[in-house]
């Protein structure tokens, strides 16, 4: 047991409006995540607003910022952070819709048109027999289309148009592996003012990620395949 | 009962600004490396603006060139060319990291890379102001 | 497309400059006593193959800062309009500054 304070950002349009943090003296345990926190305090305030499903780091969405930093809240040990004073904001970079709440339209505008099929058939152990429940053995994609990456990445910061690291890591898993897609479709969509020459390398989204996609060596497998290949 | 539409609130946009390229809190290594290219570009643009000032008196003659020649040899811009010449280094080091990472060459290194960057640049500065000081 | 040729030109003329920059450098502060004086810088310059590296340096340095320049602006965010604009004037910028200098060799030069 140990009392952490909590300063958590508050925003409600014409509600809360500026803007405010809210400070908490919350008594955490070893295991508290700071999803779990923000549920204890729901409990004394029902406008305290979030986003979560899973609970266990699969689903993405509670992406925020913890003192600074893009987590996923669900996964994110409160004393494993190390601070009396936890910070919690919302995601950088994306519309704010209230509180820690996000509108994840932007991402998805992005995001859809790669068409990256989520699940794939597996290729390993081909030999091996399913049961016929379950028809054949599937692979999820890593992504978990959290949008961390795109609030850490500075040039998004900036620059709208910017296709971003979630959109350009999935268009270079499909180039990695096509399946059927169309890949001059997806080199014109990587290839061009808004694609992957406006990374600058800070290599954010890639040490953001909670599940080891890795954008930025993503776009840097995109621009060596767009140096050295004939198309 | 008085009925009123719902008018859902249009989301908070985000302001986009250039400031937010220098935000560093909750950054890493390589966002710091991001930084300090980006800072370091700027000043030597600044600085090859003032380069072109500096030389144009050579159009001017001998003496122009002479006099604003010994009008630098003061300790304060000894010091900023020691910095120019810091920023000159991890520029150029940095530049080559972000090269190789395009080639996909040591990107799982990048960290490792832009520390080197950083060392070498420092260790080269203090051997410049050892011999200009 | 554009982009990756920029790209492209722009780690050409980085490293290229990286060597440009350590001749330039050297050849200046070691090689040429420091040109320190209008004489030394005559003398510096009425040497061919310095000339030729110089007006390579003068071109290259050009290019990379404004294409630098340009890659901020774009970071900003700023329509393909105005975009085009700031390249336009980018590249008269530079042309000029490389005419400037060329210039300005031109007048050492004849000096010898």
């Amino acid at each position: 047991m140990a009392t952490v304070t909590f300063k958590i950002y508050r925003y409600k349009p014409g509600a809360i409006d500026p803007p405010r943090y809210d400070t908490f003296r919350v008594e955490v345990e070893d295991h508290t995540t700071v999803l779990d926190v923000l549920e204890t305090l729901r409990l004394d305030d029902l406008t305290l607003t979030y986003r979560h499903s899973c609970h266990h780091g699969s689903c993405g969405t509670c992406g925020m910022l913890v003192n600074g930093r893009e987590v996923l809240a669900c996964v994110t040990n409160v004393l494993a952070l190390k601070t009396d004073e936890v910070v919690v904001e919302p995601l950088r970079n994306a519309p704010l819709v209230s509180d820690l709440v996000v509108d994840m339209t932007p991402f998805f505008e992005k995001y859809e048109p790669v068409g990256m099929p989520y699940i794939r058939r597996s290729e390993y152990l081909p030999e091996a027999r399913p049961p016929e429940a379950v028809g054949e053995y599937m692979r999820f994609e890593s992504c978990l289309e959290c949008g961390l990456c795109l609030s850490a990445c500075p040039v998004v910061a900036s620059d709208a148009h910017y296709l971003g690291p979630a959109a350009l890591a999935a268009a270079a898993r499909v180039v990695q592996e096509p399946r059927g897609h169309d890949l001059p479709a997806i080199f014109q969509m990587v290839d061009n003012d808004e694609g992957c020459w406006r990374c600058h390398a800070a290599m954010e989204c890639s040490s953001v990620c909670p599940n080891g996609v890795d954008p930025g060596g993503m776009i840097m497998f995109l621009r060596k395949m767009l140096l050295t290949q004939r198309r | 009962m008085v009925s009123e539409t719902y008018r859902r609130p249009e989301p908070r946009q985000p302001s986009r600004r250039v400031w937010a390229w220098f935000r560093l809190r909750g950054r890493g290594a390589s966002g710091w490396a991001f930084v300090l290219h980006r800072l370091t570009g700027v000043v030597l643009v600044f600085y090859l603006l003032l380069h072109f000032y500096v030389l144009s008196n050579l159009a001017r003659g001998p003496q122009a060139y002479n006099a604003i020649i010994s009008a630098m040899k003061s300790p304060w811009v000894t010091l900023l060319e020691v910095g120019l010449i810091a920023a000159v280094l991890f520029h150029g080091l940095n530049g080559l990291r972000l090269m190789l990472m395009g080639l996909q060459i040591g990107v799982e290194q990048q960290e490792a890379m832009f520390w080197g960057a950083l060392v070498v640049s420092a260790l080269f500065t203090v051997v410049a102001a050892a011999l200009m000081l | 497309m554009a982009l990756r040729r920029m790209w492209i030109w722009q780690a050409l003329s980085g490293f290229l400059l990286v060597v440009l920059l350590a001749v330039h450098l050297v050849a200046n502060h070691f090689a040429a006593g420091g040109l320190l004086t209008y004489q030394q810088v005559v003398a510096y310059l009425s040497h061919p193959a310095v000339l030729a590296l110089e007006i390579l340096f003068l071109a290259t340095v050009v290019f990379h800062a404004l294409a630098g320049v340009r890659a901020l602006v774009l970071d900003r965010g700023v329509s393909r309009k105005t975009a085009r604009g700031v390249t336009a004037a980018l590249v008269v910028v530079g042309v000029l500054l490389v005419g400037y200098g060329l210039w300005l060799f031109a007048v050492i030069v004849s000096m010898t």
